[in-house]
């Protein structure tokens, strides 16, 4: 089944594709786009539901017109005299894991004027629905017509043929989900002229210094619990950005007393959030680390690992593989490094976002210098994992959604 | 080293042991069977390195280590060198996971019998009675099938003699000419059925009602298993199953087991009162399912079931994902000792969505 979800005027999908082709690109930051945008930051933010959910504030502040006249200064910046244009037809196929990543590909695109199609999971979550309903409304207003004839949201249950359809349509393919699916999609064909970029599983990590820690007064302790919830608890630690291991930097006996004195805090966090996960899911975090422990990934499983905080510490001969182990719901592994520098070297391709406590740029900029071939994409503060930047994955997503003209 | 069996087995009956020796029994059973283990499977050792400091002497049944039920299905534990195991036992496992696997050696295998005997004669008697099978044969033919529902009829057909199935391979339509004859066979003897919950239910029960056919098994006891879950979902009550049963197939006696492959044969078998017992192979607990805190008798919780049995895999405690409450230690009025408990249900199954899937993964 295929449901068109915007515009909801067009039941159609077959004949919004051909309108969305015919129209082609509006100039980059159009002043319509950027007015679109900042309409539905303002829808969100006056409904009295959606601005109380986290993910969904988050959202609205990014689309505000103050911040999206940030994101052009900085775009034309980059750009100086080149000429960057919008590629054509962008085709998204969001992930269903995170229900806000569909719109930042989305309106990213759209300001750097493409015409966008927007294939969403059928699992999505219920807030997507509401920013959908937001978007839908605003698009009845006539002003914004350029965008409506340059919009397409849909969803469809497993279908090559109209991956394929849509696939020679657009000149840029954007995939966002899991190594599965990636593949899967990347097996289907697309307009020879099209370029891809694409957003597979990846894994992060905490980095924190237990030295800091340890010298934190209550407040600022109360503070990085705030922050490590925000980015471990939000979509329930299953955000490719979530941090599903904690690397503790300082001797063994400082990361020790760290360790004593950061998670109980992040207990008092969670229950003052009253975070409350389905049994089974204390099941899975159980089985987790007994799985770990019995592959040899794992020498010491804290104490009933079926609460909201269950920790595994790896082992040192574990290698990589520990990675490929997702449970979510809050299970952590953990690691003690005496320095950054000996932390580098156990990076891999698949670790995206670094998120630190208690580090000055000096050290974290000659710690990237020393990572491992592709290790790390993202180095951002605790408590910022999950905010969504231009910058993704290792490359600027305006950039990626345009094309220069060479003018010589 | 080797392992003392102190389970009585040279007593008949399973269900006789005093509560209090049996506790004490108990303990020093598992207690030696986690040490076994503990030197025998390296990757049992480094989970009770990991969660319990290595440590394998315990000093009550709910401080042991129970492993949760689904690592059978994760990862390979074997306590014997690899030339031993004499076959592999695997649960069907639901759709989309990889079953369990279970490995025996001759040692375990024979326990595994034995304890099966013995609990089921001191239901059915120790002469064997005609017994029919509400499956269908296919299901020991077919390998890829050949799992615990195949093991299951291998099992209880030791304890019948003229065993005849009911169902037909492959359609899974009643036999009825072979039901009747088997009948006339049999009049007026004692009858044994064995058969697995949901496939009786549906394919003989559900047959005969809708072919109008009411049948008398006369003094019949049926011994079923599998599981709940899906006649639950079709909204059918332990006393709507047994009611049904006797109005259109005229079975008197009517026992549930509770049982998994991860423990075959240490069987938990339903008495007269609609409860389930340990026998003394057998002890179960209730744990809160968020805090693993074991569960005062009353309180529902996550069953963890144990068995004396396990010995060429570590599968003697099993925290399982299923829900139960237990009555009480000891004083059921059907007369049988030891722990009896109900069974809930299964933990509901719930998924955080995950990194896994933009979408196009089919169905």
């Amino acid at each position: 089944m295929i449901s068109v979800l915007v515009p909801s005027a067009a039941s159609d999908h077959d004949a919004q594709l051909q309108r969305l082709t015919a129209a082609g690109t509006v100039r980059p930051f159009d002043p319509i786009v950027v007015d679109f945008i900042d309409a539905i930051s303002k829808s969100v933010l006056l409904d009295l539901v959606m601005r109380r959910i986290p993910e969904m504030a988050a959202v609205a502040h990014w689309m505000r017109k103050a911040h999206v006249l940030e994101l052009r200064a900085a775009f034309e910046a980059k750009r100086g005299q080149r000429i960057w244009l919008g590629r054509g037809t962008a085709l998204h196929f969001a992930p269903a894991n995170v229900d806000s990543i569909f719109l930042y590909s989305w309106f990213l695109s759209m300001l750097i004027g493409n015409a966008n199609i927007v294939r969403l999971s059928q699992r999505r979550g219920e807030q997507v629905g509401l920013l959908l309903d937001k978007i839908n409304a605003a698009l009845e207003q006539e002003k914004f017509a350029p965008i409506r004839d340059r919009s397409l949201v849909l969803a469809y249950d497993y279908d090559d043929s109209l991956t394929a359809r849509l696939s020679q349509a657009c000149q840029v393919r954007v995939l966002w989900g899991g190594d599965e699916s990636v593949r899967r999609l990347r097996s289907v064909p697309m307009n020879p002229l099209a370029s891809e970029i694409v957003f597979p599983n990846r894994f992060s990590l905490a980095v924190l210094s237990a030295e800091s820690i340890i010298q934190s007064t209550p407040e600022q302790m109360d503070q990085l619990a705030q922050r490590f919830c925000n980015d471990a608890y939000w979509f329930d630690q299953m955000a490719c950005s979530s941090p599903r291991l904690v690397v503790w930097i300082g001797d063994s006996h400082r990361c020790e007393s760290a360790q004593k004195f950061f998670w109980p805090r992040i207990e008092e966090e969670l229950a003052r959030r009253a975070v409350q996960y389905p049994e089974v899911v204390g099941m899975n975090k159980l089985v987790t680390a007994y799985v770990s422990a019995g592959n040899s990934l794992v020498d010491h499983i804290e104490h009933n690992p079926t609460g909201l905080v269950s920790r595994a510490h790896l082992s040192s001969q574990a290698g990589p593989g520990f990675r490929s182990l997702e449970c979510g719901g809050g299970f952590f592994f953990e690691r003690k490094c005496p320095d950054l520098s000996r932390l580098a070297p156990l990076l891999t391709e698949r670790d995206q976002t670094l998120s630190y406590f208690g580090f000055d740029h000096k050290q974290l900029r000659a710690f990237a210098h020393s990572l491992p071939t592709r290790a790390v994409d993202r180095i951002v503060p605790l408590g910022t994992a999950l905010n969504f930047s231009t910058i993704w994955d290792g490359s600027d997503l305006l950039q990626s959604f345009s094309r220069e003209v060479d003018l010589q | 080293m080797e392992l003392e069996t102190k389970t009585p087995q040279n007593q008949a009956d399973p269900y006789r042991e005093e509560p209090f020796a049996k506790s004490t029994r108990y303990l020093a059973e598992m207690n030696s069977l986690t040490a076994f283990h503990a030197s025998h499977c390296s990757a049992y050792s480094r989970i009770l390195h990991a969660a319990y400091g290595g440590k394998t002497t315990f000093d009550s049944l709910p401080a042991l280590p129970a492993l949760p039920v689904r690592l059978f299905k994760e990862i390979d534990l074997v306590s014997v060198p690899h030339d031993q195991v004499l076959k592999t036992l695997s649960s069907s496992g639901t759709s989309g996971q990889r079953p369990s696997r279970i490995f025996l050696d001759k040692e375990t295998a024979t326990s595994q019998a034995h304890a099966l005997v013995r609990i089921v004669r001191s239901f059915v008697g120790n002469r064997r009675l005609p017994m029919m099978i509400l499956d269908h044969p296919g299901v020991l033919k077919d390998r890829s099938a050949f799992s615990a529902r195949g093991a299951g009829i291998l099992g209880f057909s030791q304890f019948g003699a003229d065993v005849t199935y009911a169902l037909q391979t492959p359609s899974l339509l009643p036999d009825w000419l072979a039901i009747d004859s088997f009948l006339e066979r049999h009049r007026c003897e004692r009858i044994l059925m064995f058969g697995f919950t949901f496939i009786l239910w549906q394919h003989l029960l559900l047959a005969a009602e809708q072919a109008n056919r009411k049948l008398d098994f006369g003094d019949s006891i049926l011994i079923h298993g599998g599981g709940w879950k899906k006649l639950e979902e079709s909204k059918v009550s332990n006393e709507e199953f047994k009611g049904r049963l006797r109005s259109t197939l005229g079975i008197r006696a009517i026992h549930n087991y509770y049982g998994m492959v991860e423990q075959t044969g240490s069987i938990f078998m339903e008495c007269e009162q609609g409860c389930f017992h340990a026998a003394d192979y057998s002890e179960i607990l209730t744990r809160d399912p968020r805090t693993l805190a074991v569960q005062p008798h009353g309180a529902p919780g996550l069953i963890q079931t144990m068995s004396t049995i396990p010995r060429s895999y570590p599968g003697h405690i099993l925290l399982t994902e299923d829900l139960g409450i237990v009555h009480g230690a000891d004083g059921c009025i059907c007369g049988r000792r030891g722990t009896h408990f109900s069974i809930l249900g299964r933990l509901a199954s719930a998924e955080l969505r995950g990194c896994s899937d933009t979408h196009q993964v089919p169905a």
